[in-house]
């Protein structure tokens, strides 16, 4: 039985990163199928060198190979809400909102009610970046929880921006605020939570 | 193989099938199990495979296994608790599907 050496494997792992197959998590899969694919060639009687081989294989795979790297992030979409949405429904995350909303309750000042979300986010952004940034090796989910986290930042900005505000829309209610900006909080905590065990898991799995 | 369309809705039920009999399999096992047991009729390609086997985990129905083999890290997948119970339902599915298109493609002949 042939095999492929390190050099070779990290020869496709090192052509998948350049052509855009950024996850790690979704190339080792691609890396191991090609070179699957390779050996069994190789097995049957291919005797070229590698980098014919390889060259073309890569001429007659390389879109449907690639297909994957752009549906990634639906199944990312889909753990991702699992998650969070397992998370938000537990014992802890419902102790948490009602513990943010009991920190806001001695809170009467409606502009600091008001901005928290906004500065909440862009603290956990800044953390989050930095914590998910600090190895070289990049993860789908991991990754596709800052969309998530723009997405809420949008919507606060929304709000501020038009005059369709949190005042408006809460009839300058503070209570109602308290409970948007604890809700708004509480998510973002959640989402934090959720993309660093992603991370720790994925690091576990593929060191 | 004739016509991939006609097997692309029953994807997720061989992966689940073929996971079920053989505890643990990796994306291109999986496609040259397809292949040899369908003589080569139908070849599953990476493209369709791998993004169902995400969503399938994404699902909770797979759990992932990572391993070092021959110089690279090879992914396993394998059926959770709730992915047996779902084979069991896609897998009756299915054979209600090919029933129902048995009585619609031949009706003489009706399988019971």
């Amino acid at each position: 039985m042939q095999r492929l050496s390190r050099e070779n494997i990290q020869f496709i792992d090192n052509y998948l990163k350049n052509s855009d197959v950024l996850f790690t998590d979704i190339r080792v899969e691609m890396v191991d199928h090609v070179a699957s694919d390779m050996e069994a060639l190789m097995n049957e009687g291919d005797s070229r060198e590698f980098y014919y081989i390889f060259k073309d294989y890569m001429i007659k795979n390389k879109s449907g190979l690639l297909k994957d790297n752009k549906q990634y992030y639906k199944a990312s979409d889909k753990k991702i809400l699992r998650s969070l949405t397992k998370k938000v429904c537990s014992f802890k995350g419902v102790t948490l909102f009602f513990l943010i909303l009991f920190i806001f309750n001695f809170i009467n000042e409606f502009s600091f009610v008001k901005n928290a979300p906004i500065v909440v986010i862009i603290l956990i952004g800044i953390l989050y970046f930095f914590s998910v940034n600090k190895n070289k090796e990049r993860y789908s989910s991991v990754e596709r929880i800052t969309f998530y986290f723009m997405i809420i930042y949008y919507i606060i900005n929304v709000f501020k921006i038009t005059n369709f505000n949190y005042e408006t829309v809460i009839i300058m209610n503070l209570t109602r605020l308290k409970i948007v900006s604890a809700l708004i909080i509480f998510v973002l905590i959640m989402l934090f939570i959720t993309g660093f065990e992603f991370k720790k898991e994925y690091e576990l799995k593929y060191k | 193989m004739g016509n991939s369309n006609l097997y692309k809705g029953s994807l997720t039920t061989i992966i689940l099938k073929l996971l079920e009999e053989h505890h643990k399999m990796y994306g291109y096992e999986i496609t040259q199990k397809v292949k040899e047991l369908t003589k080569g009729e139908l070849k599953i390609t990476e493209g369709a495979l791998y993004p169902s086997l995400h969503k399938l985990e994404a699902e909770g129905l797979l759990d992932v296994e990572v391993t070092k083999v021959d110089n690279r890290l090879r992914k396993y997948y394998k059926l959770t608790e709730q992915g047996t119970k779902e084979t069991v339902n896609k897998l009756s599915e299915l054979q209600e599907y090919i029933k129902t298109m048995q009585a619609l493609v031949n009706p003489k002949f009706v399988v019971k």
